[in-house]
């Protein structure tokens, strides 16, 4: 276990997919007289690799179907990896099993989007922080871990009175705090928070993010940070990586990113950002097209048939990685 | 605002007791199953005669009709049968087994078809297709014929018919709560859960299991009433529960013998009876079922 | 003083919604005006009100929300006043709408030539041939390629922002004067958003259709609308030109919406909020509803509900301590 890597998290070339058939019956097809069987892949992600520094927020961004949600999922072991390594404070976590696990899944913790949904409309709120304080044995027992799950509750912004309410009597807002604080009820090392203010109003959102920020100074974790909002993005992160179609395009610090952005698919998404000022629309071009599905990925560069700088080479070979900075890299063939 | 409310004032506050109370159907309905039940737990005490104490009955007082025909008796309001028996205590007893047989096979239909709708939902895979096929392959025989012959092979008694109701009424069970389980396993908080590490175990059945329960509860009031009935086809067939144990079935079944001969109130009476509550029970199924359909946010 | 025709007058409009936990009033007392050809916007968050006023302009309200009360004056007649029937030759010819979900918008069991079809069939006087053109003049104008290939998909067959256009398309069908567009945008990614927004801008100019666009996006409102109203708890709180009202908000929600956004060239380690929630709406506070939020508050507040203030060159707020002065 080596303590002293400034990394909480390595990923190296994960690899994730999907079968959408259920089985052999589904995918046998009649083509030009013959059988064939036709496997349906949904290819989520597809070789991404990046590192999360101890004490950071490091965000991915990206548009339906980039597989931010799903990398989320299987870097927490949701689903297992089918290649790559996840690597998750020295230690290799890709093939553990349930019972190896359950130690590091007292360090690694996630946050979901869906207030309606993230939380067991048959638990009680206090319940539902007390439990795994009991399941990892932090506390000894319900009514200690209770108590613990009070303070905790009132540390988010839940009043004590409320503690024994059932979900479907808070706001979306409050229930997201809700789900926080369950996050938190572990003392994780890690936190995952998968579009953690998509589902809220703009005036919640923004309690939300600085109660998730003042959180982090507080006890010091580290964030993986999922969102399709480049400006929610902006204000929290350290780093910021831009996912399309299953690849990271770009991915570096913060500033670097949005101040000089090398990869188009960043451009195209700053520049379709609506913007306060009322005249982002009219200026910029918007882009062009679809995105196009995981199923049928474009050959080259996954990005070409949208890109208003395509050249030849983009629709034949994948762009390498090349670095504009130290730790500013991006796939593109202009750079 | 209060905070705290205790159970029942929760309940009385409820959108459900708020629908209930401005539906006619609900309250009637609920009220018949109500009398049903009453009367099965407490009619013993008030009847004139223990239809089954062979030493009361008195073949005196056989073959009277009903107390408002000419040739009736105050003391037999619905009449009684060949043996003398009071039609109407007959149906308060009859109705105590019948009842019996109708829930207490929900009860253990329901659990067999939980457990396993619930395994197949979340489990899934290879699993799932299995004892999906199986559910399918049974539920092409008609329940009657596999009731008959379960019957007829392992001979009358309560527990066979318990036996046989289970072993049809599982399918449904099982099919709903997999359906059910397979929309919640999805949702965000059994993700939550497996990232805090629970079990698989404890997942299936402490977060799961309470919010498929909705479904279950409806198609239970549905399944009581048609437990009831294919129970009393089974004794009307003479293949039920033992004579020893009469049921409303039994007592259309016997009372079938002197239709023909113009003794109508002994079969008619125990049919219209069952009648009442299969419909009570599914008039009721049918307000849950609505009020139940989970609302959208 | 305006030079367009007025298209639509709503004079305090009231739409109520009886539940058995009691009543709640999602738009109560709301007025406003649309010119021929402009862009509205009504913003505001969840709960405020604005997607019922929008259907209730159309009076696509159901059980238990009732309109109680107000006029809905559409090209001078009062459709109040009107029966059901003389509504159903509205809706989709006169006044259209666009709603927020295309994923279940449209109908998947029929294709989008039959779809939009309808809308012809039901409004327009066509032969079938003129329909048909009809149907592929209006997805080429919503930009979707290969027009006549694709009358005979289905929805399904269709991504998102694609399914969007063919609502677009459909509400455009038959030439409407208004159109009501219900979040049309929020479901869909950011680069698809850029683009339906940019192409419902350039319809709108093209047909001179006026557009009342429902979002609770400031930003969204800022880059496509003429004239914005805010919405708080069923009561507009400001009301005038966008651009004024950005740069200069009068009421303190509106300020707080502004500075609690996300600004992607600003430089802000912590956000601004508005602090607490929306008021149940079972027990709406008397007097003004944003006052248990609102960091200007004073006693007259609580006691009383502020009337409108006009500030000229129609900016109106409802405050009793408007945050800017009358234009000179």
């Amino acid at each position: 276990m080596n303590e002293q890597s400034t990394n909480i998290i390595e990923i190296r070339n994960l690899v994730q997919n999907f079968r959408l058939t259920k089985g052999v019956l589904d995918e046998v097809k009649l083509r030009g007289g013959k059988l064939v069987r036709d496997r349906v892949v949904v290819k989520a992600v597809n070789d991404i690799s990046f590192d999360v520094k101890r004490g950071n927020v490091c965000s991915l961004v990206g548009e339906s179907g980039c597989g931010k949600s799903t990398t989320a999922r299987t870097i927490i072991k949701l689903i297992n990896p089918k290649s790559g390594t996840i690597t998750f404070e020295g230690q290799d976590i890709t093939d553990y099993k349930r019972e190896q696990m359950l130690p590091v899944r007292k360090e690694m913790q996630m946050i979901f989007q869906d207030p309606y949904a993230s939380l067991n409309p048959r638990s009680r709120v206090v319940d539902i922080i007390a439990e795994p304080m009991v399941f990892h044995k932090i506390e000894e027992n319900m009514t200690v871990a209770r108590e613990r799950s009070v303070e905790l509750l009132q540390r988010v912004g839940i009043r004590p009175e409320q503690v024994s309410r059932y979900p479907h009597q808070f706001s979306g807002g409050q229930r997201q705090r809700i789900g926080i604080a369950r996050a938190l009820s572990v003392n994780p090392k890690f936190i995952i928070a998968d579009e953690p203010v998509s589902a809220l109003d703009v005036s919640i959102q923004a309690q939300i993010l600085n109660l998730m920020m003042d959180l982090q100074e507080e006890f010091g974790f580290s964030y993986l940070f999922i969102a399709h909002n480049l400006s929610v993005v902006k204000h929290i992160s350290d780093t910021v990586g831009i996912m399309y179609l299953g690849k990271i395009v770009e991915m570096g610090g913060k500033k670097d990113v949005f101040a000089n952005p090398r990869h188009p698919y960043t451009e195209a998404l700053l520049n379709s950002i609506p913007k306060i000022s009322g005249d982002n629309l009219e200026k910029t071009k918007a882009i062009k097209g679809e995105i196009p599905s995981p199923i049928n990925l474009p050959s080259g560069c996954f990005f070409h048939e949208r890109c208003p700088y395509a050249m030849p080479i983009c629709s034949e070979v994948f762009p390498e990685k090349r670095f504009v900075s130290d730790d500013h890299f991006a796939y593109c063939h202009l750079l | 605002m209060p905070v705290k409310q205790s159970k029942i004032q929760q309940f009385l506050h409820s959108e459900f007791f708020h629908n209930y109370r401005k539906s006619p159907t609900a309250i009637i309905s609920s009220l018949m199953i109500l009398s049903a039940i009453l009367i099965a737990l407490f009619g013993p005490l008030i009847t004139p005669q223990d239809p089954y104490a062979l030493a009361g009955l008195e073949l005196a007082d056989a073959f009277k009709p009903p107390a408002w025909i000419e040739g009736g008796d105050a003391n037999f309001l619905l009449g009684t049968d060949q043996q003398g028996r009071d039609i109407m205590s007959a149906i308060v007893y009859g109705s105590r087994v019948s009842l019996y047989i109708g829930f207490v096979g929900v009860f253990f239909a329901a659990i067999t078809g939980i457990v396993v709708g619930l395994v197949a939902g979340y489990v899934g895979g290879r699993l799932e297709s299995i004892i999906m096929r199986i559910a399918d392959i049974q539920l092409s025989f008609p329940s009657m014929l596999i009731a008959l012959f379960l019957m007829t092979t392992f001979g009358r008694s309560v527990s066979n018919v318990l036996i046989a109701l289970t072993l049809i009424g599982w399918v449904r069970y099982a099919r709903i709560v997999r359906g059910e389980t397979l929309t919640v396993k999805n949702k965000e908080y059994i993700e939550a859960s497996r990232v805090i590490g629970f079990s698989n175990i404890r997942i299936i059945f402490k977060q799961v299991l309470p919010n498929v329960l909705t479904s279950v509860i409806v198609l239970s009031t549905i399944q009581v009433g048609s437990f009831i009935l294919i129970e009393a086809t089974l004794s009307f067939l003479g293949l039920g529960v033992p004579i020893t144990r009469p049921t409303l079935g039994m007592l259309c079944s016997d009372g079938f013998a002197v239709l023909y001969s113009g003794l109508w109130w002994v079969s008619f009476f125990p049919g219209l009876y069952i009648v009442f509550i299969v419909f009570g029970i599914n008039l009721f199924g049918d307000f849950l079922r609505d009020e139940l359909n989970p609302r959208l946010k | 003083m305006s030079e367009r025709e007025k298209i639509l007058e709503v004079k305090n409009l009231k739409t109520y919604f009886y539940t058995h936990k009691g009543v709640v009033k999602a738009v109560d007392s709301v007025d406003f005006d649309l010119e021929r050809g402009e862009i509205l916007g009504i913003v505001g968050e969840s709960g405020g009100g604005k997607s019922v006023t929008g259907f209730s302009v159309i009076r696509l309200i159901d059980e238990p929300g009732k309109i109680v009360d107000g006029q809905i004056i559409f090209k001078g007649t009062d459709l109040m006043q009107k029966s059901e029937s003389y509504m159903t030759t509205v809706r989709g010819k006169e006044i259209s709408m666009v709603f927020q979900d295309p994923m279940t918008s449209l109908n998947p069991v029929y294709t989008i030539g039959r779809q939009l079809e309808e809308v012809l069939i039901l409004h327009e006087n066509l032969t079938r041939e003129e329909r048909r053109q009809r149907c592929v003049e209006l997805l080429n104008s919503v930009g979707i390629p290969n027009a006549e290939g694709r009358l005979n998909n289905y929805p399904h067959q269709f991504s998102g922002g694609m399914r969007q256009r063919v609502i677009i398309a459909i509400a455009l069908a038959s030439n409407p004067d208004l159109i009501i567009a219900d979040e049309p945008t929020t479901a869909l990614d950011v680069t698809i958003q850029a683009q339906i927004l940019k192409l419902m801008k350039q319809l709108s100019q093209e047909t001179n259709s006026a557009l009342i666009l429902i979002t609770h996006d400031l930003a969204v409102i800022s880059e496509l609308t003429d004239r914005v109203n805010v919405m708080y708890c069923g009561k507009i709180v400001e009301t005038g030109y966008t651009q004024e009202i950005i740069r200069r908000p009068a009421h303190p929600y509106t300020q707080g919406l502004l500075s609690s956004i996300p600004n992607i060239d600003e430089e802000k380690k912590r956000l601004s909020t508005i602090p607490g929630i929306v008021p149940n709406m079972f027990e709406l506070p008397a007097g003004c509803k944003f006052a248990e939020r609102c960091p200007y508050a004073k006693q007259i507040c609580w006691d009383k509900e502020p009337e409108v203030t006009s500030l000229g060159n129609r900016h109106e707020v409802y405050c009793f301590f408007p945050l800017v002065g009358e234009d000179k």
